[in-house]
């Protein structure tokens, strides 16, 4: 019986080596690992069908789906049966095999790449917002929490094991995956990848200001930061509607917001919007009032101001990718932060507002500029805003230390390189250390934009608005 | 004490509190608190804060949880003193960073400080004499052309017209205050030789309004702007000239503000009308081998951006050599004649002056020309006072003067 059904295959093997003399060139779909491709001869059965599925499960199953499929199979060699009713039950058990195992239509029979999840769960990739390690993650690695994890040496991913640590194979055919990722795989104490010993949130809204992060929210630290941040806004907002537009006395707040929105919509309709962008967008982006007065403090603002606005757009157009154009090469390039341009942008961009900050507290400090006047509100804003950024810097060292990334791509990034390279000596269990510092920053940052609409970051976001508001109506009334 | 008003407020202003970083840029340019460094409730990021502070009292986080708590009866003290002391003359808002318009602000924080009742006493004393007499003098309105019995023959345009193509708006300073007659004196002389049809309103020109309004009463101007502004209109202008920059700016920007209605003719400073008729060569000039520096009236210049029309006029005359001061154009400082702060604080006035004047004398020039008769009284109080000698002229009684 089982010669009967390798028959085939073993036919239909030499017959295509007979009639070629040499082994069909590999220009089929996923023949990765070079040798011959059955489907350079063979018609392939049309997979997007139920039917053609089926057929193709059905054809593999007459190997795969008997035990004694592993009587034939290389010694030492993972298992490869697969129990056709357990398999039929599972997720993928309508799904033809080599939709998943691409490469396996060959001679010799073999699979030598990851199964491509990315062919059909391209929107599967907006994963990478967990955090950019999960890009160099098999997605097996989380969805298969039976199985072993550990760090490729060749292509540093983080993989499923195919031995377990005794060296013995590890039975990897259960097709049932988990719907949820089984964080816990990699997440622990001691554990073989680097990871951080906790699992941590995913980056929300809050990080965007800084860093490559979605527009979402599902911690609760995140949740209540937005909500204070919100309900100071809206506080803010309704101050702003109780004054009284000229000409409109005694009208609603909705009223007035209708009257405002009215104006903006006439201006940006208007030619005089393309004037005054073309003739004072500059003015306004450049701080060309602030160059005006002082250098200095042009140099100090730009120095933060710039390198801000340019991670915040990164971020920006990084997320944008995630979210459109997930299995784009240059979304996963962007959204790892260990691609050298990456890593190089991000640190030097953290340099630049390290130099900025150094010279704000020089003016404010030192040179004791006769124009500051510094009080409770400008400390407190200082001391946040350093604490987290002196956080950031020394979890980018932790992190490096904890992954362990090769110096030559670790070097890319700098800054980060140079704090591990200060910590390295202390010698700590770099995987626990990480999220504590992880959180001290996270909490820090909540805490900023909590405490914005009530505080002198709230310059950040009105300032520039008074600018253009006012640039927009001209210098005089 | 009343709770904070806001409606003083535009929505923009509002923000405006917001959008001020306290980079203090502001303080190095604020003329009075550069006379009055120990008063830093004068500089304008505190008047800000102050307000800001006292809005979020009301209307915060906190007020909204624990309730509204009003401002201490001394801290309101100290931003009306800030706020009254200040001449308006919009530097700081050439040199704010946020281009936070703040002499609209400051007066908008006059007019929230008149509602809370935490303003200097005196301004009653000003309203009712603009509410009675009509002008800020108190003297009967009916004397308004008092200015012209020196003039060798009274124009008929003076007094005598109904109708004409111009009127020519005197306004209070010049009408009421000796020092300053010489300016419509020499203004309506000009207009003589030029050939122009215009007149004056004489008893029926009441105070343009401009004091009250930046002392922040402007509610009780209206019915006084409408007033002008009727009979601006009986005559059938089709322009009206002011020779004082607060009363061309509150005709100007004012009027249709609180009017609502586009006023029907054109408003102009005198020196713009100048520049116009010395252009056309419609005022012939002798030569005049002299230096003269300028100064730009804050209300003419800073605020209503008018700065080359009197230089033309300047320019205009044959020989004359025109020097600037340190800061001049829209960095020229105070004279410290402006917003009000003579009634409440001369001392202060006397300092700001004081420190104009030494720009003027350091230039070299012998003539110290302005286009306000404010400013005129002003400098050439400090002159005086300093014992400086140097002219201080209207650009209209030089151009009079060499009238060929």
């Amino acid at each position: 019986m089982k010669t009967i059904r390798v028959l085939p295959i073993l036919l239909l093997v030499v017959l295509i080596g007979a009639v070629t003399g040499s082994p069909v060139s590999a220009q089929g779909p996923g023949n990765g690992g070079g040798g011959t491709d059955c489907w350079a001869c063979h018609r392939q059965i049309n997979l997007s069908t139920l039917s053609g599925a089926e057929a193709e499960i059905a054809f593999c199953m007459k190997c795969h789906g008997d035990p004694q499929v592993e009587t034939w199979a290389t010694e030492g060699r993972t298992p490869v049966y697969i129990d056709p009713v357990r398999h039929a039950q599972t997720l993928h058990g309508r799904v033809a095999c080599t939709a998943c195992h691409s490469d396996v239509a060959r001679n010799p029979h073999q699979a030598t790449e990851p199964v491509a999840c990315e062919n059909c769960h391209a929107a599967i990739l907006a994963h990478v917002h967990m955090g950019a390690p999960h890009l160099d993650t098999d997605c097996a690695a989380c969805h298969r929490p039976d199985l072993p994890i550990i760090r490729d040496e060749a292509t540093g991913r983080i993989v499923t094991a195919e031995k377990d640590a005794a060296g013995n194979p590890v039975d990897r055919t259960a097709h049932s995956l988990a719907a949820r990722p089984g964080c816990e795989n990699c997440h622990y104490v001691h554990n073989p990848v680097g990871a951080p010993a906790v699992t941590l949130p995913a980056r929300s809204v809050l990080c965007m200001p800084c860093h490559e992060a979605a527009p979402i929210v599902k911690d609760p630290w995140s949740a209540v930061g937005l909500l204070v941040f919100l309900v100071g806004m809206t506080i803010n907002v309704s101050i702003y509607l109780r004054g009284e537009l000229p000409g409109h006395p005694g009208i609603t707040p909705m009223q007035k917001l209708s009257y405002l929105a009215d104006d903006l919509v006439r201006l940006v309709f208007s030619r005089r919007f393309f004037r005054l962008v073309g003739s004072k967008a500059a003015d306004v982006i450049f701080l060309r009032r602030v160059l005006q007065e002082s250098v200095s403090r042009w140099v100090m603002h730009t120095l933060i101001y710039w390198p801000f606005l340019a991670r915040f757009l990164l971020g920006l157009v990084t997320w944008a990718g995630e979210a459109f154009w997930p299995a784009a090469r240059w979304t996963r390039v962007l959204a790892d932060r260990d691609t050298p341009g990456v890593a190089l942008f991000n640190d030097l961009c953290a340099a630049l507002i390290i130099l900025g900050v150094l010279l704000a507290l020089y003016r404010r400090f030192i040179r004791r500029d006769p124009r500051l006047r510094t009080g409770l509100e400008d400390r407190a804003a200082i001391s946040l805003l350093g604490a987290a950024f002196v956080l950031g810097l020394l979890l980018e060292g932790v992190r490096l230390l904890s992954v362990g990334l090769p110096a030559d791509r670790a070097a890319w990034a700098f800054l980060g390189y140079a704090v591990a390279a200060i910590l390295r000596p202390l010698n700590l269990a770099w995987t626990q250390v990480y999220p504590v510092l992880w959180y001290l920053h996270a909490l820090l940052i909540v805490a900023v934009i909590a405490y914005l609409p009530f505080s002198k970051f709230l310059h950040i976001l009105i300032t520039p608005l008074v600018a253009v508001i006012n640039t927009v109506r001209g210098g005089h009334e | 004490m009343s709770p904070i008003d806001l409606t003083c407020y535009t929505p923009r202003q509002l923000l405006e509190l917001d959008g001020c970083t306290r980079c203090g840029e502001c303080t190095l340019w604020c003329p009075t608190f550069t006379e009055k460094p120990d008063l830093d409730a004068i500089t304008p990021l505190r008047k800000i804060e102050a307000v800001r502070r006292f809005v979020r009292g009301q209307l915060g986080l906190r007020a909204l949880l624990f309730g509204p708590r009003l401002p201490k009866p001394e801290a309101l003290q100290a931003h009306s003193t800030g706020t009254y002391d200040c001449t308006l003359c919009g530097r700081c808002a050439v040199v704010c960073p946020a281009n936070i318009q703040t002499r609209e602000l400051w007066i908008a924080m006059r007019r929230d400080l008149v509602r809370q009742g935490a303003y200097p006493a005196i301004f009653d004393r000003l309203r009712e004499t603009f509410l009675n007499a009509h002008n800020i003098s108190g003297d009967d309105n009916a004397n308004r052309l008092i200015w012209s019995q020196n003039l060798p023959e009274i124009p008929e345009g003076v007094g005598k017209k109904t109708r004409a193509e111009v009127v020519f708006f005197v306004g209070c300073v010049a009408s009421f205050y000796p020092q300053s007659y010489s300016i419509p004196q020499n203004a309506v002389q000009v207009l003589e030789k030029a050939g122009v049809d215009y007149l004056t309103l004489g008893g029926e020109e009441w105070c343009c309004g401009f004091p009250l309004v930046i002392a922040g009463m402007g509610d009780a101007a209206v019915e006084t702007i409408r007033h002008n502004l009727e009979a601006v209109r009986r005559t059938g202008a089709r322009r009206l000239i002011a020779a004082c920059p607060s009363c061309y700016h509150t005709w100007k920007h004012d009027y249709p503000r609180v009017l609502g209605e586009p006023l029907g003719f054109e408003v102009l400073h005198l020196t713009e009308l100048l520049a116009e008729l010395l252009a056309d060569g419609r005022v012939p000039l002798r030569p005049l081998e002299e230096t003269v520096t300028y100064h730009d009236p804050c209300d003419l210049g800073r605020t209503s951006g008018v700065y080359e029309a009197p230089r033309e006029a300047i320019r205009a005359i044959p020989g004359v050599t025109l020097v600037e001061m340190e800061h001049h154009h829209q960095y020229s400082l105070c004279c410290g004649g402006g917003g009000d702060v003579e009634m409440a604080d001369k001392d202060l006035v006397a300092a700001v002056s004081r420190r104009r004047i030494g720009e003027a004398q350091a230039t070299g020039a012998r003539v110290l020309l302005s286009a306000c008769q404010q400013c005129k009284r002003t400098l050439a109080g400090a002159a005086r006072q300093e014992k400086v000698r140097i002219r201080v002229l209207d650009v209209v009684e030089l151009v009079a003067q060499q009238m060929a």
